[in-house]
């Protein structure tokens, strides 16, 4: 346990992390509904930045195929409902999400962990469109295009008499916020560990590390294979979210969507993704809500990052602070 | 002997870039290969590394037939290269370079749930390794200068342990200054962890000061080998070095 001397340094050390797991854990009491479940896909987001990340970040290598493991996972929980009947508790389908999903990407991985840059995009983009299509294409099994509907799940073996609105934004919405933290610890420690240097000295130098006694196609295939059961894991929790899952979340346009907001968030930084994510979801769903040339704005924003903040908000939050802290420093003399 | 090539082959169509070399070198041993542009010499230590297949011949190392090992198992026997062209772990600072390595040799680069700060064991190791070779600890290894970077270069060779360290160029693109430099920091190190040194070199000033024996390679072939002194003396050496 930290003690409340630790936490009281902790809290002064990371004072926007602070304010930040503040709001989201008071989110609920004071902020509308729609913006709650709004965070709640931003978190989930956040979730598939992160595995997302683990290989764009610290492998190097870009997928454009992520909305297929996420599509993978959602289907996961709803085509077990579709084809029995029953509805178990929610942990039973994220475990089974998350060994099938690690399982297929044990599978592709055999594949694409042997290739890099534009040959591991075009690969993961065209398992995606299978993904797509098999979802789209065997409607009998899958609910084809009109998808298959996914019934609000007990959570730890426990039914919630209460409305869908409220379930979703109280109790799912927390159900989401520590599944996400439990993810993002995990992942911090994967980023930290041996094995997380290892996946950067990879992306560094693939020659240097061969050379270095690293079996670089195992900890790629590794890498894939935790970057495509946390994508399933976030899809599967996404289903009972949105209450029903349809082919169109696998299409090409959605892993766009998980590469620009990792992008918008900054790659090169652990927590990126996630800001990307939440900052993602509340633009793209506020900004629809105005305007039908939502996707003009997010191109020229996205455009100005590119540009002129190529470290994403994050970056550009770190800069901004320093700037901040450096005249304080100077005003002091 | 700890090493021995017997009749060693690598052709590239009609180029023949290693011809039938015979090629040893002994235990604790510094040599230096050298020779023209083209001699083959890169060639030589490529396919000694494994990073190319021969076409033909043996290659023995400490008694064991590794002619056909891959590149990991030249690794763990004990044979570690360094390129001519500095190969680093540029994002990473030079800390974590020698960590990555030292993680590599101890079987502990896959470890996915063990904290890399947590390693003490680990981290005194990559500080001593960083001291002897005179590195700072936090510099990213892209922001290091030239001749630093191709000492983190070796010391990322070092730190794997090995019993056959094979450098390839280790002191091209740096002063005649940092030359010395980085020689004086990597043989004594050699010597000290008993490390057998083969050294491609185009500096004759370096070759003839730190090598124990020389290697005069030519059109693929092993034209001369001696101690310094006779290398220095040899006329179709000179003729060959002097003409390219």
């Amino acid at each position: 346990m930290i003690s409340r001397k630790g936490l009281i340094s902790i809290i002064r050390k990371y004072p926007i992390y602070t304010l930040i797991i503040i709001i989201l854990l008071t989110l609920p009491i004071y902020a509308p509904s729609f913006f709650v479940i709004q965070i709640a896909y931003g978190l989930i987001f956040g979730i598939t930045g992160l595995a997302f990340n683990l290989l764009l970040g610290y492998t190097g290598l870009l997928s454009f195929g992520h909305a297929g493991f996420f599509a993978f996972g959602a289907y996961m929980m709803s085509l077990p409902i579709r084809h029995t009947g029953i509805v178990h508790t929610l942990e039973v389908y994220l475990a089974f999400a998350f060994i099938t999903s690690a399982a297929l990407g044990a599978l592709l991985g055999l594949i694409c962990a042997r290739r890099t840059r534009i040959f591991f995009s075009i690969l993961n983009l065209s398992f995606g469109l299978i993904i797509y299509s098999f979802f789209l294409k065997f409607w009998g099994f899958t609910g084809g295009a009109d998808g298959t509907h996914v019934p609000t799940p007990p959570l730890l073996g426990m039914k919630f008499a209460v409305d869908k609105e409220y379930w979703m934004t109280h109790i799912y919405y927390y159900y989401i916020l520590a599944a996400f933290f439990i993810c993002l610890a995990i992942f911090w420690v994967i980023v930290n560990s041996n094995f997380g240097k290892t996946l950067q000295a990879i992306r560094d130098n693939e020659i240097r590390a061969q050379f270095t006694g690293i079996r670089i196609y195992r900890y790629r295939h590794i890498a894939y294979i935790i970057s495509v059961a946390f994508t399933g894991l976030a899809g599967c929790l996404w289903a009972p979210l949105n209450g029903h899952t349809a082919p169109e979340i696998a299409w090409w346009t959605y892993s766009g969507d998980i590469v620009m907001l990792t992008i918008l968030g900054g790659y090169q930084y652990f927590i990126g993704p996630v800001i990307g994510g939440l900052v993602f979801n509340v633009f793209k769903i506020y900004t629809i809500g105005y305007t039908v040339y939502w996707m003009l704005l997010l191109g020229i924003i996205l455009l100005i990052l590119i540009f002129f903040i190529p470290r994403g908000l994050v970056g550009l939050g770190i800069s901004i602070y320093n700037r901040l802290t450096h005249k304080k420093g100077s005003s002091k003399g | 002997m700890i090493l021995e090539t017997q009749n060693l082959r690598k052709y590239f169509g009609e180029v023949h870039a290693v011809d039938n070399v015979n090629f040893k070198v002994k235990e604790e041993e510094i040599v230096a290969i050298i020779g023209p542009n083209g001699a083959g010499k890169t060639t030589l230590v490529n396919v000694i590394t494994g990073y190319l297949k021969p076409d033909g011949g043996k290659i023995i190392f400490m008694g064991k037939d590794i002619t056909n090992a891959s590149i990991y198992e030249r690794i763990r026997a004990g044979i570690v290269r360094s390129f001519q062209l500095v190969n680093i772990f540029e994002g990473l600072s030079a800390f974590d370079n020698i960590r990555v390595a030292i993680n590599s040799r101890e079987r502990k680069e896959g470890k996915i749930f063990s904290l890399i700060d947590r390693d003490t064991t680990v981290t005194k190791e990559a500080l001593q390794i960083l001291d002897l070779f005179g590195l700072p600890k936090d510099t990213l290894a892209r922001d290091l200068p030239h001749g630093d970077r191709k000492l983190l270069d070796v010391a990322t060779a070092f730190a794997l342990k090995p019993k056959l360290l094979l450098l390839d160029e280790p002191t091209s693109g740096v002063s005649t200054r940092e030359k010395n430099k980085i020689m004086d920091v990597i043989i004594p190190a050699a010597r000290k962890e008993k490390v057998s040194l083969v050294v491609i070199e185009h500096d004759m000033d370096i070759v003839f000061n730190y090598s124990d024996r020389i290697v005069v390679m030519h059109q693929g072939k092993i034209l001369f080998e001696g101690k310094p002194d006779e290398v220095r003396e040899h006329t179709e050496v000179k003729r060959v070095l002097l003409v390219g």
